[in-house]
């Protein structure tokens, strides 16, 4: 299994740290052998310092790789430049809750086109005051992979129609808890969409884990839902 | 042993399930008794209600039948009817009534509960995507924990997105247990929920067939509590307050 929506570090200056390497190096004891993490400072208060610590850290450990946060609506974004050098295979757009961006923003267009051209895969938060953005950005960069996060059963009745006819959107599953679910999710949108991920630790990743072990789905489904999408890809 | 303290069959929010898949899904996940009331029976109580009959005459060693009285249409004579066809608690779900906790509908149901030593399971705030808390509000559940000392509350879902607040005023109440069914496995919430009220006074729950096993189970997994405390949260503390033991 490879985790593409972990998190770590801490939400705000004055709580202490939500996770710590021992949690990570936990799941990979659990069977997870690949995590790509987020730093939860980037995403919330300070992109740059958050990215850093984050790259720096994930350096250290083989089975751990950064998610780089482009940070669209905090107002602080600024040099492009320096988060394109600093981009990951793995990208992650990061908005303000209720903070919206237009489509054709000079900022957020500047970095898609620069990160077409690196990256491969950019995560987003599904919301859906979003749908249309998401939608539009899609398929203006087709080259890059939009990977949604964050939705359950009534986002996904919302968002279907992206994961049905849009190529190059994917849909990350921790946050979808329905019964039976991974079943229906292949129904509606098939296996070569869906991305394994824990959204730890917001939530407790064996929970990501047991939906995927025990799920009434075919060895293939399986292997591409916990690895082989996500790695088909990354390129790797 | 693990006991499921809040599950459905029926049709959920038009999600379906059958006797089979069910009793299939309890033994994937290895949950070796199921506390079950019906999907239909929010909105038809006798037809609902006889769908978990038919579930526990298929399944004895297995469906623990809840009762779900319709508050408005005399609930005590559901309640007897379902008494007599083994039924040992009672699911209410205000919401779906929009028919407060607090609301004196509910005395005679309480009252008929209590006397029959059923614990009452209840649904608290809306759903993932209305949430409402109009029909379940914390202070409501706790006027009537207050009002009916001798009856047990199990509250569903532990108050959904509200439920730090819950726990913090729940700490108090030896009649209140907190159900830790949700569809937001918040890591750290069995952990706090068990400092704040102690094991003895939490419950686990799957909410299948709406909500996939999976979800609570990884949550106690996570959990930093001891085994003794996993036991009792796992079907000790629903099995007590069922006056049931392991084998029956």
């Amino acid at each position: 299994m490879i985790d593409i929506n972990c998190f770590f570090g801490q939400f705000n200056k004055s709580e202490s740290e939500l996770s710590k390497i021992d949690d990570l190096q936990e799941m990979i004891k659990d069977g997870i052998k690949k995590i790509f993490v987020t730093s939860l400072k980037a995403v919330s208060y300070d992109a740059k310092k958050g990215n850093e610590e984050i790259i720096d850290f994930s350096g250290k450990y083989r089975d751990i790789s950064p998610v780089m946060v482009f940070p669209i609506d905090l107002g602080v974004v600024g040099d492009v430049k320096y988060f394109l050098n600093n981009s990951t295979m793995l990208c992650r757009l990061s908005f303000r809750e209720g903070n919206m961006v237009d489509q054709e923003d000079k900022t957020l267009n500047d970095f898609l086109k620069g990160y077409s051209d690196i990256g491969k895969g950019i995560i987003v938060q599904y919301s859906p005051e979003k749908h249309y953005l998401i939608k539009y950005l899609a398929k203006k960069y087709e080259k890059l992979s939009f990977i949604l996060t964050d939705i359950n059963y009534p986002q996904l009745r919302m968002s279907l129609g992206l994961f049905q006819n849009i190529k190059n959107i994917y849909m990350e599953i921790s946050c979808f808890q329905l019964y039976r679910g991974l079943e229906y999710l292949i129904e509606k949108i098939g296996a070569d969409k869906l991305i394994f991920g824990t959204n730890s630790p917001i939530y407790a990743y064996k929970s990501a884990i047991l939906k995927l072990e025990n799920a009434a789905i075919s060895k293939e489904n399986y292997k591409l839902i916990s690895e082989a999408n996500i790695t088909r890809i990354l390129g790797e | 042993m693990i006991v499921d303290g809040h599950a459905h069959v029926g049709n959920l929010f038009g999600i379906n399930s059958d006797n089979k898949k069910f009793v299939e899904t309890m033994d994937t996940y290895g949950i070796d008794k199921s506390c079950v009331s019906s999907a239909e029976a929010f909105y038809y109580s006798v037809e609902g209600n006889d769908l978990v009959a038919n579930l526990m005459k298929e399944y004895p060693e297995r469906i623990i039948g809840f009762c779900v009285p319709n508050p408005y249409k005399d609930p005590v004579k559901e309640i007897r009817r379902c008494i007599e066809n083994g039924f040992k608690g009672i699911k209410l779900h205000p919401w779906l009534y929009e028919c407060p906790l607090s609301s004196s509908y509910y005395i005679p149901i309480f009252k008929e509960a209590e006397e029959n030593n059923m614990p009452i399971l209840f649904h608290s705030g809306g759903s993932l995507s209305m949430p409402d808390f109009k029909y379940a509000t914390p202070d409501m559940i706790f006027y009537v924990a207050e009002s009916f000392p001798e009856l047990n509350f199990i509250v569903g879902h532990m108050g959904l997105e509200r439920w730090k607040e819950f726990i913090e005023k729940a700490i108090p109440f030896k009649n209140i247990y907190l159900d830790i069914t949700m569809s937001m496995p918040y890591w750290d919430r069995i952990n706090m929920a068990v400092d704040a009220v102690g094991a003895e006074h939490v419950t686990f729950g799957t909410d299948m067939t709406l909500i996939e096993p999976a979800i609570s189970l990884g949550l106690i997994e996570n959990s930093n509590i001891t085994e003794e405390e996993k036991k009792l949260i796992l079907g000790g503390n629903i099995l007590r307050l069922l006056d049931m033991k392991e084998d029956n």
